[in-house]
This record gives C-alpha cells, structure tokens and sequence, in this order.
C-alpha cells in the first residue's frame, strides 16, 4: 500500500532537561501520513492475551529498553497509588507510557499515558509539565486540533516552554498549516538548535519537494543524535527518518543500509522491519519482504503493514492469506474509534485499493480533510472521489494534494490515474512516468496498475 | 510528629523556590536534597539528558566502627525515567569527587575523584579510584590511584589502606515529601499539604550511588569539611558541572536558575562572596524576607520563611545563619559518635531539621520518616527496587 509522509519527528530533548516530556515521552508518532501508529495488542484474529508483545525469536533480544521502562512504571505507578495527588509521579508515569507506546506501538499504552497526565492535571492544574506531556499525547493519537491549541496556549503563556513549542509546529504540519509550522521549527532552529530539529526541517523539506535536501538534514540529524548520546531506540529513529526520505527518492541501497542501520540500534524497531519489507518488494524480493512484514506485524499489526503483507500475498499467488490479512484490517477499523482516528487514512487507501465499501471511504476521508487540509488529507479525499466516480471533484482535491511539490510517487500515481479519468491522457501519463520514475517500487500492488495504465495510455 | 503549624494568610499560599525543573522541565527529575538543582544540566541535543552528573545527596557517618568513615554520595535521579539511558550509567567522561577540607579553610587538602569506563554490553561499568592530596586535591593534577571495581555483581571493589569502594544502582535513600512540600508553599496549585496522608516520594525510587569507606587515619584530620562535586570533560577541560555540601542548600535558598547553576560551580572558599556576596544575602532573604520563590510574577514573603513562626529572625540572626551555612560544607567531627548534625547519616531527617531552622519552628516536618532499607553493612544504601 501507500507510501507516507515521513514519520514524525520527535518531541525529544529540545529541552535540557526536558527530559520527561522531550525524550521521555517521544510523544510525537513515529510517522505521520496515512498515519503509522499504533494498534491495539489484541487483534481479533488471534484472540491473543494482553500481553507485553512477545518478541518474535528471528528478532533479536526482548528490547533491554523496554524491560527498563516496564521497571520504572512500577516504581511510578505505586508512587501514584500511595499519593493519588502526586501529580510530579503521575507526569512521569505518563512519560514513561508515552516512551513505552513508541516501542511497542499501542494505542493502550498511549491512553495509560493520557490517563495518569489527565489524573497530574486533575491534582494540580497550574503543573506545566503535565499539560505540555497531555499536549505532545493528544498529538500523538492524532487529535492534532487539539494538540495545537493546548500547545499554543502553554507556549504563549510561558514561552520557555520549548516542547509546547515543538508540538506546535508538529501540530500545525499534520493540519496543513506549513507556514505556521515553518515559523515554529524555524524558531526553534534558532534557540535550541540539534537533531531534534533538524529532523522536523528535514521532515518540511521534503514535504517541500526538496528530497535531496531532506536526505542530507535526515542523515545530519542523525550524525547530531548520536554524538549527543542517544542509542537504541532513539538513534534508530533518526536512522529510520533518513531510510523513509531516501526510499521514497528510489534510493533503495541508501535506504537498505540506514533501515539495516535502525535495526542494528533497535532490532525490535517495526518501522525499521516494514521499511526493510518495502526496499525488498521494490527489488523484487517477495519472499525476503513477506518475512519482514511479518515480523513487523508480529510487533506491531498495522493495518498499513497488514495491507502490504496480503498485497505480497496476492501478487505471488498466496490469495487464502492475502484475505486474512485483509479481514485482519478490516476487524481493526472495526474495534475502536480510537483505530479509526489513528489509523483513517491508512484504512481509507485501503478501502479504496481493494474495493472496499467505496462510500464509507469517502465519508471518512471528508471528515477527515474537514479537520486537517495537509496534502496526504486531500491525496486520501480526491484518491476516495475517484473510486465513488467523481474524477473532475478528485482532479481538483488532487491538485491541492500536489500544491507543496511533495516528491512523492504515490501522490504523483494517484494524480495521474485520476487525470487519465477526467481525460487528460497527457497530463496523466507525465504523471504515471514520474512517479516509476521516482519510486519504482512505491507500492508492489500499485505499481502493477501504474504501469498498466501507462501501457493503456501509449 | 506533631502536625507542624503554618501561618498562613486568608487564601495566600507561600511561593517557594524552584525545587525543580528545569526549564521547560519535564515532570520530574525532582526530588531531594539537591536533586536536580540545576537547570542546565542536559544537552539541547537529542536524546541526552544528562542526569549523570547530577548529585543527589551526599553522606559522610561512621564506617563499620569507630575507626572508619564512610563519604557516599548519590546521583543521576534520571535513572528513574529510563528511556533515554536504560541502564542508568555513571557518566564516562565525568569525575565524581569527594572534596575534604582537613583545616578548615574550606579548601579541598585531600579529594577521592572516581570515575568510569564506558558501559559494556551489559550494562557494567568499571570504576577507579584515585586520591589527591594537597595543593593537587584542588588541581586534580597528580593523583595516586587507590582503587578500583566494577559496578557488576555487588559493585564492591578495595581501597589501599583496607578501604572499600562500591558504585552502582542503589535505593535512593532520601526521605521527603515532596508534593506536600510543593503544595505548601504554593509552587503548584495541588492541595494536600504537610502531614496531610504523608506519602514519601521517594520510597520507592532508585539512584546511582558511590560509597567509599576509609580508615579515619587516611583522612588526615579529626574535623573535616566534605563537599561532592561533578565535572564533565568538554573540549579537553574538566567544568564544573554540580556540587553540593549539607542538604538543600541551593535549593532552598537561590531561587534562579542562574544563581543556583553559579552556586553549583562556586568553591565553598569563595561561596560567602561570591557575585557581591549575594548567595549570603540569599540566605538571608530566605530566612527574614522580603523573598519571592517563584520569579518575580509570585508571592513576596515579606518576613520570610522565619516569620511564618510570627517572630522572624533579627537581621543579625540570619546574617549568623547564613555564616553556618556558608561556606556550604558537610562538617564531620570523626571522633564523635555518629549524631545528627555531625556529618549526614543514611536516616537523619535533614528535611525537619532545614524546616524547623528555617521557618523557625513554625513548620517541624514533614511527617515522613527515614527509610527502612538501608543495610547495617557496607555499602549501607539500600538494594535498588
């Protein structure tokens, strides 16, 4: 399926000791874009018990990370249940869980951490670090309405506040507001300059059309976060950030090793293991791919991750569990509304890229765009229009979905298809080329159509 | 105890100090004598707090007998907000130094400086220790190296002259209640105050600790002055990082951000002088008004925390007060029996003592009581939870 927006970067220590929050918390998704999050720990299908994920043995260790957070929540946690004013012990609890959902990818956890910021903001109201960790949460399941106007409030009332700040910007870029995010990264570029920032300009310039330039600040963030000390899980985040932009250039060795790289740091890293997935499919390595998938759906079953998993399957003839993984995405949409705020965009490609309940589709994308106006919004609403048979409706949404110049195969195939609907075989196959010309293995179910199309149109 | 009384004002709420965060901070990497009394401590980098060089508490009491003397200090409070260093190290390029004044001039005669490789694969750090003497416990130029172990297994290594050594992560032996405290004095708007349901913030949180136990003959002088301090090579040069002497000094009476971080890095030769003589004045504020404790949007306490007994201390009782307590050194008489005020003891309640002092005996404690962890045996910090 899909190709995203670049993940998301994090909220982490823009702050000295900002720690809670800024690390801590890492409450900024990992992605955004069709939105990578998180996922319940118990698909339907398996019925299986809430659980630590259980690592998968091809793996690697059980993340030592993971067992350190799980220890210190223990700790927290009885603090708060002695003292259920505490709300210092609260913050960090839901730090802790915020840290914990970046690992394990579940929305549980993020709405442990919402849970104990609500209960520190409940104790005491006046206590900044837990309205600014509330904030970051909020953002990181996506309610990002909400999130900038509880950041813009703390910011604006104590302008030290430099995460407040952070998620901000964040915020704004995940509503369409570019210029308000420019103005906020630009800000904070100038007084707390490091790999925390330089990845969110990274993440604009490549939403920008600068993919070269987004590399370069990827990689330079990188360079900035491991000589600032951060390992693991943390590092590998910067690795996957450089992986995501350089694949989507079609730069599939220099997005193997920087993927190959996050997982060396962070061999549990799901993000790494579906990036990995995804440069094999683009060179034709079914077999290595459906592995990968797996294995990052066995930490995390997205429903993005899902969705190409079965496309593997169909495309090598594996039908009986291409539809598993199908009905396994449609049950997650089913669960909680929660999923569907996390998860739509995701769901809504999905949905149309397999035929699937078209009008509901377009229903969600609708909503969806009526809150945020960011490309990959209406790159979701005019792909949804398409499908439902409005071709001159999804020409336009689509041209606003282009309006920032992002070089992004999928936004370039999905405005092709849909200008070879309205008519326009011209425009559509400068389009359908590009795009393989960008990314050819953007997508290893798509691609197929693309290239169809483009045969059609000759 | 008995249930402290606080003057309070219809509807006023005493402002205090920062007791934390730092700026922009993150809940909490609060806590205790000194715990993170530093606001910049920590790279704006990503990914790096940097709580190693982060003192908590320092120690100083009789070893396992008479001849003996233990200096234990504890840091890194971060090791409880683990996501960005799941181990919780000791920093590799930090010096922890334990500063002894032997004549009273608050001039370090003798230092025990110990630091630490880089952590293994498991965690594990090696740890030595190296003594100064004289002229060179001030410079740190030539030292004599006295030990060494590892943090693996029990942390426990050997000192020459049959001293012991441990470094590794411990159960944080301070005692406070902290959100009490905070709400007290208005610095958040929660509600439950002193011995109100107590509940002791840091039952249940762990630290990084180094312990050295040394022949009381080693130290060189029956009266002597301990202070910690921290430093961090940077660009080829050890700076000062924190520092601390007797329990919640800074914390309790600098109140911005720069004076506490200059405070963190001013010898206790220079600590009644320095910048004007203000961290005297300070004190003095502190104790006899007018003080803000929370930035100059918050309440002034205009007679200070004494006069919340009704009958503040005279201008020349806190100027007495403040000359206790400057230079700020942990005082330790090695042939006295181990005694609340002579030296620091695991389980001396500083805290009641500090608020009895300073709000003179209007506030008495805190209703928390020292932990029940604490080992009657080297390295005397109790097992880490």
């Amino acid at each position: 399926m899909t190709s995203l927006a670049i993940p998301h970067p994090r909220p982490a220590a823009l702050l000295g000791v900002a720690v809670a929050i800024a690390i801590g918390s890492q409450a900024m998704s990992p992605l955004l874009g069709p939105g990578r999050l998180s996922l319940p720990q118990t698909p339907p299908v398996e019925s299986r018990p809430e659980a630590l994920p259980a690592p998968d043995p091809a793996i690697g260790a059980p993340d030592v990370a993971l067992v350190s957070i799980d220890s210190a929540i223990g700790r927290w946690t009885a603090n708060v249940k002695r003292d259920p004013v505490d709300y210092i012990s609260a913050t960090n609890l839901g730090s802790l869980y915020a840290s914990r959902a970046r690992l394990t990818g579940s929305l549980d956890d993020y709405a442990r951490a919402r849970r104990a910021a609500e209960q520190a903001m409940e104790a005491a109201s006046s206590y900044v670090p837990a309205r600014v960790l509330d904030a970051t949460l909020l953002y990181a399941t996506h309610d990002f309405a909400a999130a900038a106007t509880a950041a813009r409030a703390i910011f604006a009332a104590q302008p030290t506040q430099l995460q407040a700040l952070a998620t901000l910007g964040d915020a704004d870029l995940e509503l369409g507001d570019y210029a308000g995010a420019q103005s906020a990264y630009a800000r904070l570029a100038s007084v707390a300059p490091g790999a925390a920032v330089t990845a969110r300009l990274a993440r604009l310039a490549w939403l920008k059309g600068d993919p070269a330039g987004a590399l370069a600040m990827a990689d330079e963030a990188t360079a900035e976060a491991e000589t600032g000390g951060a390992a693991g899980a943390s590092l590998a985040w910067y690795r996957y950030l450089a992986g995501f932009v350089a694949f989507q250039a079609g730069e599939l060795p220099a997005a193997r090793s920087r993927f190959e790289a996050a997982l060396a740091d962070q061999p549990g890293s799901y993000l790494a293991l579906n990036g990995l997935a995804r440069v094999r499919a683009a060179e034709g390595r079914y077999v290595d791919a459906i592995t990968l998938d797996r294995q990052a759906i066995a930490i995390v079953p997205q429903p993005e991750f899902l969705g190409e998993l079965g496309d593997l399957y169909r495309l090598t003839g594996q039908e009986t569990l291409a539809k598993e993984q199908y009905a396994t995405v449609r049950a997650i949409a089913g669960l909680a509304a929660i999923n569907r705020q996390v998860y739509n965009r995701q769901l809504v490609l999905f949905d149309v890229n397999h035929g699937e309940q078209l009008d509901e589709a377009l229903a969600l994308a609708t909503t969806e765009l009526a809150v945020r106006k960011d490309v990959y919004g209406y790159d979701a609403y005019a792909w949804a229009l398409l499908a439902n048979g409005r071709a001159a409706e999804a020409d336009e949404a689509m041209a606003h979905a282009l309006s920032l110049g992002t070089r992004d195969a999928l936004l370039l195939y999905h405005a092709g298809m849909i200008a070879r609907a309205v008519g326009d075989a011209s425009r559509a196959r400068t389009l359908l080329t590009d795009a393989l010309a960008l990314n050819p293995g953007f997508d290893p179910l798509q691609v197929v159509r693309a290239r169809a199309a483009l045969e059609e149109l000759r | 105890m008995k249930r402290p009384r606080i003057h309070l004002k219809a509807g006023a709420l005493l402002a205090a100090a920062g007791l934390t965060l730092t700026i922009g901070g993150p809940a909490l990497l609060v806590s205790g004598a000194d715990h993170l009394d530093a606001p910049n401590l920590g790279s704006l980098s990503a990914g790096a707090l940097k709580g190693d060089r982060d003192i908590n508490d320092l120690y100083v009491f009789q070893g396992g007998d008479a001849s003996r003397t233990v200096l234990a200090m504890t840091t890194n409070p971060a090791v409880n907000l683990p996501s960005i260093d799941p181990f919780g190290h000791f920093g590799s390029d930090v010096r922890y130094t334990f500063n002894v004044d032997r004549n009273g001039d608050a001039v370090a005669d003798l230092a025990y400086v110990v630091t630490f490789s880089t952590p293994g694969s498991n965690g594990s750090q090696d740890y030595t220790v190296t003594r100064y003497e004289g002229s060179n416990a001030q410079t740190l130029n030539q030292g004599v190296w006295w030990g060494s172990g590892s943090t693996a297994g029990n942390g426990i290594g050997s000192l020459k002259g049959s001293g012991r050594a441990f470094a590794g992560m411990r159960s944080d032996p301070f005692f406070f209640d902290l959100i009490a405290f905070r709400n007290t004095l208005g610095i958040d708007s929660g509600t439950r105050t002193f011995c109100q349901n107590p509940s002791d913030f840091f039952v249940g949180l762990n630290a990084l600790g180094i312990v050295l136990e040394v022949p009381d003959d080693q130290l060189g002088g029956t009266h002597i002055g301990v202070w910690a301090t921290t430093s961090q090579l940077i660009g080829g040069a050890w700076v000062p990082q924190d520092q601390m002497g007797r329990p919640a000094i800074n914390t309790v009476f600098n109140h911005t951000a720069v004076d506490k971080n200059a405070f963190n890095v001013t010898a206790p030769a220079d600590q009644r002088t320095a910048m004007g003589g203000k961290f005297r004045q300070n004190i003095i504020d502190t104790l006899i008004g007018p003080v803000q404790f929370g930035g100059s949007s918050s309440p002034t306490l205009a007679t200070g925390l004494s006069g919340l007994s009704g009958t503040p201390y005279t201008a020349d009782q806190a100027a007495g007060i403040a000359d206790l307590l400057l230079p700020d050194l942990l005082t330790y008489d090695t042939t006295q029996p181990a005694a609340f005020l002579n030296g620091r003891a695991l389980a001396d309640d500083v805290i009641d003592a500090e608020l009895g002092i300073t709000t003179r005996g209007a506030v008495t404690g805190d209703c928390v009581s020292a932990h029940s962890d604490y080992l009657g045996s080297f390295p005397y910090l109790g097992m880490p939870h």
